[in-house]
């Protein structure tokens, strides 16, 4: 990966800028943006989501004072296509590293891999830890949602968005946010346990 | 934009790796710029991972889920997050939705729930009465470690004999897995009769070597008993371990 670009304080500003006036506004999407670039990586099946993202802006964001006055259009647009070749390089690294797996291979093989049942109990009991220190009704709206089996599962969400007077689709989303909370604090309270 | 059943076929391919290029860079672009269908994704992910877990991929998309979306370890790690959650809610039932309708009902009928409040108060206390007698956990064991026995109630090993009734509160039994059993995150025991009744036990503890599972005092009867094993894998398949730990109540 190319390193030898630094993203300085004042690339970095005017790389908000050229996103929103707003600084605000121009954080938000900046964060928007990463996060996605990282997803979109992770989807591609590359290892080093996080860097090839933070690489894809640095690049960004040192072009961004010649393009500004003139590129039209939503900036995330650009992003994706500095990605294109930032993913490509990527390719190429890995397949002079590796000349017979055009991609990644998988870092970690479930079948074959080393969890032990204490890793698994002591994720368990930060789950229930977690479920423990949500409010009540969100508690009770993530166990509901997710309960029971297929046809079941469909009915019970239907009675349950009825009951709470919203659209099931809105039942599914609130239901998903709750849950990503939920995943986000089994895995803080996993970096505080001592690893097994 | 609208979810709609094509959307959501569309990204779960997506995640799969089972689109053309063309048709992904079309996804990514409006991932980048759609909130709704960025969250989308994220809904989509999780019920990919629900879905492998329960076993209701086919099998074309399970290889591309084992082969394309598991193959980085934050994945990996949603896919624990999603493996825990999903035995927290097999083992626990949260409350029936419709249930909280039933006070706002009596909320407009005053009378009817002064009277119904009594009512429920009297039978709260005689049930809270009940459980503390009866359904106290148990405080002392009798322990029974078992070994499977993989023929029949002719050959193998003498089957343990345990006389009724027992001076404890419970009965516990230690389960000795197999020297090689299958790899599983967990196990479920079934406790069978010799008249074919079936039970499930929830096992107390589990350690590499062994399963303990839990028989309260007034759940045992005379007669011949088989227990079944069932190994759960990280797919969360259920395959059951040939053999039985057999034993008999006198």
């Amino acid at each position: 990966m190319k390193k030898d670009w630094v993203l300085t304080q004042e690339a970095f500003d005017k790389l908000l800028d050229w996103l929103d006036p707003d600084r605000d506004v121009a954080g938000r999407k900046y964060e928007a943006i990463r996060l996605r670039l990282i997803k979109i990586f992770t989807c591609r099946g590359c290892s080093e989501a996080e860097d090839l993202a933070d690489e894809t802006i640095n690049r960004v964001a040192a072009r961004v004072s010649e393009i500004a006055s003139s590129y039209q259009g939503e900036p995330a647009a650009y992003f994706y296509g500095v990605a294109q070749k930032v993913y490509l390089e990527y390719i190429r690294r890995c397949k002079t590293r590796q000349a017979e797996v055009p991609a990644d291979s998988p870092i970690i093989n479930i079948t074959t891999s080393s969890e032990g049942i204490e890793d698994i109990e002591l994720e368990y009991e930060c789950l229930e830890d977690c479920l423990e220190h949500l409010p009540t009704s969100n508690r009770k709206l993530v166990l509901e949602y997710y309960q029971q089996e297929r046809k079941a599962k469909i009915d019970h969400r239907k009675l349950l968005a009825e009951e709470m007077g919203i659209a099931l689709n809105a039942l599914r989303i609130r239901a998903h946010r709750i849950r990503r909370a939920l995943e986000e604090c089994v895995h803080l309270c996993l970096e505080q346990e001592p690893a097994h | 934009m609208i979810t709609t059943p094509e959307v959501q076929s569309r990204l779960k391919q997506y995640l799969l790796g089972q689109l053309a290029e063309d048709s992904w860079e079309e996804v990514e672009k409006a991932l980048l710029s759609d909130d709704d269908l960025f969250e989308e994704l994220l809904i989509v992910e999780d019920e990919l991972m629900d879905e492998y877990l329960s076993g209701k991929l086919s099998r074309n998309e399970r290889s591309a889920f084992e082969q394309h979306f598991l193959n980085t370890a934050e994945r990996y790690d949603q896919l624990k997050f999603a493996r825990a959650f999903n035995r927290y809610l097999t083992t626990t039932r949260p409350p029936e939705p419709g249930a909280g309708r039933f006070w706002p009902a009596l909320k407009t009928q005053p009378l009817v729930f002064g009277t119904t409040a009594i009512a429920m108060l009297l039978i709260a206390a005689i049930a809270a009465l009940i459980l503390i007698r009866d359904q106290r956990s148990p405080q002392t064991f009798a322990t029974l470690t078992l070994t499977m026995s993989q023929g029949t109630r002719g050959d193998g090993p003498p089957i343990p004999v345990l006389k009724l009734p027992l001076r404890e509160d419970a009965l516990q039994i230690v389960l000795n897995l197999p020297e090689k059993p299958p790899p599983a995150l967990r196990y479920q025991a079934e406790l069978e009769t010799a008249a074919g009744d079936k039970r499930r036990l929830e096992p107390s503890s589990q350690d590499p070597h062994s399963l303990t599972v839990v028989i309260p005092k007034t759940d045992l009867k005379q007669g011949q008993y088989a227990i079944k094993l069932f190994a759960i894998g990280n797919d969360g398949v259920e395959q059951r371990l040939q053999g039985a730990y057999l034993f008999t109540l006198e």
